[in-house]
């Protein structure tokens, strides 16, 4: 799949907001839906992406451009250890962002089909909701009001976790 | 798209931060329930199986637990496992690994989850229970075909230990990978296991039997990473022996010093050792130390004291364990290799050793031998030491230090707690350093109140902490309650602090489950709900004698009133309070020559009734369809509450006095009335109306602080519409 000739290949993609991003082909494969998507032939020259912004496409792309550049781990075995560093770092800035744009994110990389993107996103959430308690969460995740236990729920929910649950 | 986000993220969340979570909203609650696997249960807190099968149906792994009496006290285990694995028999349809811990386990038991559960099972642990025999594992054996991991430790076990089971497990099971036992055993038994699961079996740890005897063992199991326990004998020719190729751990008994070449070349590998040696040279273990440089784990009954504290230091770098069962030793000798540690230092380790050779002895750790240990294991997450002495120094070094420490305890040889000056500032630094420590157990006292403020202050992530002979006063104790925000378990060893400062501050921590207290040979656990039970069975003596006095007051002058009879309604048990605590209590509390009696369904009480039979009253609403004068009440927010006046329901607190009063309803009797005991600096408290039917009668309860002057009362009778009324006083 990935020859010389199919990396010079551009893919564009649209956004809800109908702004257009051309990209390297190889960048596109990234994501598992757009490969299967290409496989079977039933893209076009442009994949629109009625549900995603072109904010968070615009990061996404980042995401996958970076990652499309690396090496590979089942490329090579020995990948030198300065390229899995400086992913890390990468990864590190890049979730570096406000909780709405990490949840923008994390869903379309789901539509997407992007494991490593889903991966980080996810453990950006879980160590941010780490150790907090339940209103700090709230806040964090920004939950609607409307969505609480009612104060008996909480109040026996509470009770369990105390005293039998681990 | 919230649900989705989490559904996405719940796999990243690790099980020590799930509680929190279930509390965000109901979204997150839900899915949680429906997610949680692993869930350990404090068998005393939730006695009630279905109810935690109803809010985690699909839980795989689930502990069940109970207090711990101690290693080797497992015959003092009083709860049973019974009704869980009734439950577990029919529930839970998803239970691939069971631990029970603490607790009583019969051989039916074990049979009923072979039976039901066998198929499913892939781990079973029995640990610290009180077992009645070994038949129950035969089944275990029998029909828990794909039981990857077993582990039965700490367990007392009544009648013989045949090792039968064992034997069924040998034909039956082929996938077994983690064994562990404490028993006497067959060796071919075990050979044959080895055998079938030759393939499978990583981890195996049995009664110590002589290394020589497990050679056919080693020779099948050869994925075997985990071993023990291997007794070597005297003047054992280690020829030709070998390890299973992997081997990492290894728990071995009586390493002699002529057997030491032997272990030479698995060395380098080890990760984890454990060393049961009563009689070893020091220098030995030192030469031993300095030889595992990938040491993870270490348990031992001697480090050689501080020496060996050293070599530890210097050579075993990636040490995160550390657990030390020092035994008695002459305090002396350890003192003197002290001296000599504190005038050379610790580089010429050969040198040191062989002064050892000399000195000998198993050794107590001093607070110098803790800073060495310290400064040279900065990976330590475990550090279980017996000290001599402790000084603010060394507590600071542990801090500066020993940044993952999770679990601290240490021991004193005898008895815990000789106090040394203040060590309110080490214990300070430590646990700002030390900001992960889940688990401190302080043997040494030292502390005063200011100390246990600190603890309070900086113990963030503290679960489990113990204190002996700790703190002056209540103030300290109460200053600790107000941090330690993650409490669960608190042990007080001979403390200061009064009955009543334990029994409410400790619970300011909203995650405490309870405090044991020992003092002297006396000891007490003290639950949340316990405390609440107490403190509820109180309330409701007083709220039989305030019914009881309301009653009395209401017969009719001249009438021959009948018992007095206290009985209690219970619509549904909503809190613990202890019924035949409430009898004896009204019993004792309620002193007069008619007849107390506190009947009622086997329920919980939730309202009491107070009837006095065949009357004639003052007040005749109070006198029910049957024809007695009847109150009832309940304890509610911690105040008792009058909650019906004969066929009347009300809600009055009765803290102060109560006013009853029959009227017409019509408008401006409250006014009326109010207005009357306001211009007599009376306070009402509370205030409540019943009526039978609209203008016709009704009846008002009022609560009063003060006493109304008998003007007032008059002026209040003399109202028109008022055609009953009485002053009932507390």
């Amino acid at each position: 799949m990935s020859t010389s000739s199919s990396s010079s290949k551009k893919i564009v993609l649209k956004s809800a907001d109908n702004e257009t991003f051309e990209i390297d082909e190889i960048v596109a494969l990234e994501s598992q839906a757009i490969k299967n998507m290409i496989e079977d032939e039933c893209a076009d020259n442009v994949i629109p992406l009625g549900n995603i912004d072109s904010k968070t496409l615009s990061k996404i792309i980042e995401y996958c451009k970076k990652h499309a550049e690396s090496p590979k781990k089942d490329d090579n075995a020995d990948i030198d250890e300065k390229a899995v560093e400086d992913l890390k770092s990468f990864d590190a800035e890049f979730a570096k962002v406000d909780m709405p744009l990490i949840q923008d994110i994390l869903m379309a990389a789901n539509f997407l089909n992007i494991d490593n993107l889903i991966g980080l996103m996810c453990r950006t959430i879980a160590d941010r909701i780490k150790g907090k308690t339940p209103e700090e969460i709230r806040k964090i995740l920004n939950i609607n009001k409307n969505d609480l236990l009612s104060p008996e729920q909480e109040a026996k929910a509470r009770e369990e976790n105390s005293w039998a649950f681990d | 798209m919230e649900e989705q986000v989490f559904d996405c993220v719940m796999p990243y969340i690790q099980q020590d931060h799930l509680n929190p979570v279930s509390l965000v909203s109901r979204k997150y609650y839900d899915i949680d329930s429906l997610t949680r696997k692993h869930l350990t249960v404090h068998v005393h807190f939730a006695p009630d199986p279905e109810r935690i099968n109803r809010r985690f149906p699909n839980i795989e792994s689930l502990t069940l637990k109970s207090y711990s009496h101690g290693f080797y006290s497992a015959h003092k285990c009083r709860v049973t496992v019974t009704p869980w694995i009734e439950h577990i028999a029919v529930e839970f349809k998803r239970l691939k690994s069971l631990s029970i811990r603490n607790m009583v386990v019969s051989a039916c038991d074990l049979k009923h989850l072979a039976k039901t559960r066998g198929g499913s099972l892939r781990s079973l642990e029995i640990r610290g229970c009180k077992l009645f025999s070994e038949d129950g594992l035969e089944d275990i054996a029998r029909y828990c075909i794909d039981l990857r991991s077993l582990c039965l430790d700490g367990n007392v076990i009544y009648g013989a230990a045949n090792g039968k089971w064992l034997h069924e497990l040998a034909l039956h099971n082929s996938v077994m990978e983690s064994l562990y036992f404490r028993s006497s055993f067959d060796m071919e038994d075990v050979e044959l296991l080895a055998n079938k699961c030759s393939n499978s079996l990583v981890f195996l740890k049995v009664f110590p039997q002589s290394l020589n005897d497990f050679k056919k063992v080693f020779n099948h199991a050869n994925k075997l990473d985990h071993f023990g326990i291997g007794i070597i004998s005297e003047g054992w020719d280690y020829s030709g022996f070998e390890f299973p190729p992997n081997i990492r751990g290894l728990r071995i008994q009586d390493l002699g010093e002529a057997q030491f070449p032997f272990l030479r070349p698995y060395l380098n590998q080890l990760r984890e050792l454990d060393l049961e040696c009563v009689d070893m040279f020091n220098n030995c273990q030192c030469l031993l130390f300095e030889s595992c440089p990938n040491l993870e784990v270490l348990a031992t009954d001697d480090i050689c004291g501080e020496i060996g504290c050293q070599v530890i230091g210097k050579f075993c770098k990636k040490l995160r364990k550390l657990s030390h069962r020092g035994l008695s030793c002459p305090n002396l000798e350890v003192l003197a290799t002290d001296d000599i540690c504190g005038e050379i230092g610790c580089q010429v380790i050969d040198k040191f050793c062989k002064k050892l050779r000399k000195l000998s002895h198993r050794g107590l750790v001093t607070h110098m031998g803790l800073i060495t240990l310290a400064q040279g294991c900065p990976n330590l997450e475990y550090l279980y030491v017996n000290l001599l002495d402790i000084s603010n120094e060394a507590l600071e070094c542990v801090g500066t230090h020993l940044k993952n420490l999770r679990v601290f305890r240490n021991w004193r040889k005898g008895k815990d707690g000789i106090t040394y000056s203040p060590l309110d500032n080490g214990v300070r630094a430590m646990l700002m350093g030390c900001s992960k420590l889940e688990r401190l157990r302080l043997c040494f006292g030292g502390l005063t109140d200011v100390g246990l403020g600190y603890i309070g202050r900086y113990g963030r992530n503290l679960r489990h902490l113990s204190l002996s002979c700790t703190g002056e006063s209540d103030v300290g104790l109460l200053e600790l309650s107000k941090g330690c925000p993650k409490l669960r378990k608190l042990k007080l060893r001979d403390c200061p602090f009064s009955e009543q400062a334990v029994a409410t501050f400790p619970f300011n921590i909203f995650s405490l489950r309870y405090v044991w207290i020992e003092s002297g040979v006396l000891t007490r656990v003290l639950t949340r709900r316990m405390v609440f039970a107490e403190v509820l069975t109180k309330l409701y003596v007083i709220l039989a004698e305030k019914l009881h006095r309301l009653a009395v007051q209401l017969v009719a002058d001249g009438s021959d009133a009948g018992p007095v009879k206290i009985t209690y309604a219970s619509s549904r048990a909503t809190d613990d309070i202890d019924t035949s605590l409430v009898r004896d209590m009204v019993a004792i509390g309620i002193q007069n020559d008619e007849q107390d009696t506190l009947g009622g369904s086997s329920e919980k009480p939730l309202e009491l009734i107070v009837r006095i039979a065949s009357v004639e009253s003052r007040f005749t609403a109070a006198v029910s369809e049957f024809g007695d004068i009847k109150l009832q009440g309940r304890v509610k927010d911690g105040v008792p509450h009058l909650t019906k006046v004969g066929a009347l329901d009300v809600d009055v607190s009765l803290e102060g006095n109560i006013i009853l009063c029959r009227q017409a309803d019509q408008p401006n009797i409250i006014r009326s009335v109010s207005s009357i005991l306001d211009d007599d600096n009376v306070i009402i408290n509370s205030m409540c109306f019943g009526r039978i039917a609209r203008r016709k009668q009704a009846v008002m309860v009022i609560g009063v602080d003060e006493k109304p002057s008998k003007m007032a009362l008059k002026m209040i009778d003399e109202i028109p519409a008022v055609e009953e009324f009485v002053f009932l006083a507390m």
